[in-house]
């Protein structure tokens, strides 16, 4: 019971935590805003008010995204981690990214309208990190290590992120820009028309991996002893892969590739929680993975009278040698 | 209760064939045969991982094929020869995870089935491992901690996978001791596949033999003689 | 980098004019140094055997290259800036251009019809270009848009006796010191004379247009630039574009802003200081669905239902134009500022974001 309650109090604390930051992140930007920018921006809109339109239109999407970002990505990263039972997966190093990367890339180098529109962005970005998540779901079956995996999924990263940059280079100017934007990676662009489908897709792809929690349980001790323990490992496989894919298509597709959250968060998680059990597992996952990227913002927002960092390059910074620590820690 | 019928084993190609044998609760049997002669294949046949070639195998009268994935576990449990290693997983949850085919669609575990756990730990003797991560188990304690997971899967027919392979002498002594003490007063029918051929004899039990000469799989009753089996088998 | 390549530039002069060898000494004439009025970023001394060009690092203000010119001789002009393509037609001396980064950037038709007659090549950008394409083609000088880095595989280039010249002319902090680099591109080409008396003709016609904006009352604020990213990227207020809005007649928040790089703003500290502002240049953009591409909250500004301009009449013209011809983009500005007084329809880079 003892650890129990242990688990309890750390999660009512980071529960308590998450409203204080994401509180924190909407006063730390350049421009000051009080509360009542954001009471009347939200509840009484005054189209006049540069600080009630800033408040409104641009720090709390900012802000929601984020937190959105942050919960889908970690959530995934875990699911990953579990299924392949390997603690260095995530939705980046397996190359999902780089799947929806390469459909964005493609769509919107073709030129059709259609595909760089809103709806066409997250079905390319959705469907290529299907397409990804089935490939390195069959290097899966083939390889026996957990480092051939890894290495394979950071290979198909490579490559794609080459057939990427000859697409580019064989590119217009204007395709090119619309790309290149999309790759720099921005909390910022969403907007409350966008977020009016994102939250609702992204919550739903998070509710449903509560429905998931005994097979990922018992995923813990592979495959083979899941099969044993009565789980349908195929559907689970299925599952899995369809939620990794709405998770990190959608927030691709909105944010650009953001990389290492979805593989730092959840080893993150499981220190501080000691578990496999994934439902305790799940709900840290999504409460700190949006910890996490909004302290990354916070960061972003402090650092902007100096200079500009997009989001991707600060997750980066901090999560690989997060990663790199991971590593050493279990090495030792 | 474990029969086989006209049973032939193996995935694409026949590998062995099985005699008809009935294998009994409250009793323990020894697999043994040379490596690589096909035991892991008829484990796995038995526990309905792998189909079988031809014939059937019957768990408790139901023929494995027609059990549901989902209930076969409440028939028979596996030890696999590889004990998980994975990060902060605790004695209590590993054996828990025995109840994954008892519990419902979320997985909670319910009062029942916590005790369950409990007793199954105290009956391995293993209760002061409850808190331990299976990481920091010696050799011996995860044999023990899997057989407790074994037990509280609450099936009668417990198979296990070369469960003395990595043990010292006095931990294989403590398995074997303890195997044989569950089949009889738990009424479980227990196959245990060993190379431990001295060891397991002192126990007076029977024998399914990997018959080296003619690829076949048979059953050799208690008592039996050790420069037998080795000419069977070896 | 700078002090290594001074060491090397006593090998460099050697092998690059072996046939001038018994003139190794070069003498810098003083007395004909080429007066230079508005230009920050090039210095030029005639010398016994030609002319003597310094380039100049904008950054630290140091002398970056030193380059010697022959003169009286046809040179082999690759240009991978298309401010150098505009200028040497002004001179009308496109025939000495052999290679353009590539025939979608250019307006003039000369180098396009010699571009069709296979007289010209494309070679890309700096980024990315076949070093032995380049070499095959034997020209005399490379011309890119300096960016603070060498060119790629400048030293060996160099070995063969090409010149690689990087052309600073967007990090001048006078649009006539922008227009200026004609004469560097008129020494090159041989007609020094011409580009010095199309460079005064400019000058002139410049001042006058800024004569002419000081009788108007109006000085309206303006923004200039557009976001890329989440960052905003506008004007330094020592860059030769912040000078034009301001001899426009407008007023421009960063001219007080240090430096001639680009200031980089978050959309949310360039909304609240420019909400009301209405006159917005030079988004990047020709139109409100791509300037909405790039970002869907711009039209929070005043500026986007009002007055937004780019120079999109013809993208092409106006890169390789605009530098020098700094008083049509001035006339363009200060139509735009004043367009009570003026009419917008009869511009020549400029049009309204539609």
């Amino acid at each position: 019971m003892t650890t129990l309650v242990r688990h309890r109090l750390i999660l009512t604390g980071i529960l308590l935590l998450t409203p204080a930051i994401a509180a924190l992140h909407l006063f730390v930007g350049q421009i000051h805003l009080s509360i009542d920018d954001y009471w009347n921006g939200l509840f009484s809109f005054d189209k006049s008010s540069v600080n009630e339109i800033i408040a409104r239109d641009f720090r709390t999407p900012r802000l929601l995204m984020a937190l959105i970002a942050g919960a889908c990505l970690s959530v995934v990263g875990l699911m990953m981690q579990t299924l392949f039972n390997n603690p260095l997966a995530g939705p980046y190093v397996l190359g999902i990214n780089s799947g929806s990367s390469l459909f964005v890339a493609l769509s919107i180098m073709t030129g059709v309208p259609f595909f760089a529109s809103d709806f066409g962005l997250i079905i390319n970005s959705l469907f290529g990190a299907f397409l990804f998540g089935l490939i390195i779901l069959f290097f899966s079956r083939i390889v026996r290590t957990q480092i051939s995996l890894l290495l394979i999924g950071l290979m198909l990263g490579s490559f794609i992120s080459a057939f990427v940059a000859f697409l580019q280079s064989a590119s217009d100017a204007q395709e090119l820009k619309v790309f290149t934007l999309w790759a720099l990676g921005s909390l910022q662009k969403v907007d409350f028309d966008q977020l009016a489908y994102i939250v609702p897709i992204a919550l739903t792809g998070i509710a449903s991996t509560f429905f998931i929690v005994k097979p990922l349980n018992a995923l813990v001790l592979g495959e083979a002893e899941a099969k044993l323990l009565g789980i349908n490992i195929k559907t689970t496989r299925l599952i899995i892969i369809i939620l990794t894919a709405i998770l990190t298509g959608l927030v691709t597709a909105f944010c650009g590739p953001i990389a290492f959250v979805g593989l730092a968060v959840p080893n993150l998680v499981r220190i501080l929680f000691k578990t496999q059990q994934h439902l305790t597992l799940i709900i840290a996952s999504v409460l700190i993975g949006s910890i996490f990227i909004v302290l990354c913002d916070i960061l972003i927002q402090l650092l902007e009278p100096y200079f500009m960092l997009p989001i991707n390059v600060l997750t980066s910074i901090i999560g690989a040698p997060m990663v790199i620590l991971f590593i050493l820690k279990r090495l030792k | 209760m474990i029969r086989t019928s006209e049973l032939t084993i193996g995935y694409t190609h026949q590998l062995l064939t099985v005699d008809n044998v009935q294998l009994n609760t409250s009793e323990l049997y020894f697999l043994i045969g040379k490596n690589g002669s096909g035991k892991s294949t008829f484990f796995k046949t038995i526990t309905g991982s792998t189909p079988c070639l031809s014939g059937k195998v019957l768990l408790n009268k139901q023929n494995v094929s027609s059990i549901p994935l989902a209930t076969l576990p409440t028939v028979v449990s596996f030890v696999g020869p590889h004990f998980p290693s994975v990060d902060f997983l605790t004695v209590e949850q590993y054996v828990g995870l025995a109840r994954t085919p008892y519990t419902n669609q979320f997985g909670r575990l319910k009062d029942e089935d916590h005790k369950i756990i409990q007793d199954c730990l105290s009956i391995i003797d293993i209760v002061h491992l409850k808190e331990r991560f299976v990481t920091e188990l010696s050799d011996g304690e995860k044999q023990m901690v899997a057989i407790a997971k074994a037990l509280a899967q609450q099936t009668d027919i417990i198979i296990l996978d070369e469960p003395t392979a990595f043990l010292d002498y006095s931990n294989k002594t403590i398995v074997l001791n303890i195997l044989q003490q569950i089949s009889i007063e738990m009424n479980k029918c227990i196959i245990i596949s060993t190379h431990d051929i001295d060891m397991s004899i002192e126990l007076g039990c029977s024998y399914l033999v990997v018959n080296k000469n003619k690829k076949r799989i048979q059953l050799v009753n208690s008592p039996v003689k050790k420069e037998v089996l080795l000419a069977l088998a070896f | 980098m700078n002090k290594l390549f001074l060491a090397l530039l006593p090998l460099l002069f050697f092998s690059c004019e072996p046939e001038a060898c018994d003139s190794c000494n070069i003498n810098i004439e003083e007395s004909h140094s080429i007066k230079i009025d508005y230009a920050r970023n090039f210095n030029v001394n005639r010398t016994n055997v030609g002319y003597r060009l310094e380039l100049i690092d904008p950054n630290s203000g140091d002398v970056e290259k030193t380059v010697s010119i022959p003169s009286g001789k046809d040179l082999r002009i690759i240009s991978l800036t298309t401010t150098l393509n505009g200028m040497l037609a002004i001179l009308e001396k496109q025939s000495l251009i052999i290679g353009i980064t590539d025939e979608k950037f250019i307006y003039d038709k000369t180098i396009l019809e010699r571009f069709d007659n296979k007289l010209i090549e494309t070679y890309g950008d700096a980024t990315n270009f076949s070093f032995e394409k380049i070499v095959a083609a034997k020209p005399d000088i490379i011309f890119y848009s300096g960016f603070g880095d060498e060119f790629p595989l400048q030293k060996k280039l160099e070995k063969l006796g090409i010149i690689v010249i990087p052309i600073y002319d967007w990090r001048e902090n006078h649009p006539l010191g922008k227009a200026e680099w004609i004469k560097l591109v008129g020494i090159i080409a041989d007609e020094e004379e011409k580009a010095q008396e199309y460079f005064n003709q400019v000058v002139e016609k410049y001042d006058s247009i800024v004569e002419v904006v000081k009788t108007y009352k109006e000085s309206p604020t303006v923004i200039a630039g557009g976001i890329f990213g989440d960052v905003w990227y506008a004007p330094g207020g020592d860059s030769y574009f912040s000078k034009l809005l301001q001899d426009a007649g407008g007023n421009y928040r960063y001219a007080k802003q240090k430096g001639t790089a680009s200031l980089e703003f978050s959309l949310e500290q360039v909304l609240k200081n420019e909400i009301d502002t209405k006159y917005w240049i030079n988004p990047g953009v020709s139109s409100k669905v791509k300037l909405n591409e790039r970002n869907n909250k711009l039209h929070f500004l005043k500026s986007y239902e009002e007055k937004t301009y780019c120079y999109s009449s013809n993208m092409n013209r106006f890169w390789e134009q605009s530098a020098a011809m700094p008083h049509l983009v001035l006339k363009d500005l200060a139509t735009i500022f004043h367009s009570e007084e003026k009419d917008t329809t009869e511009m020549y880079f400029y049009n309204r974001v539609k």
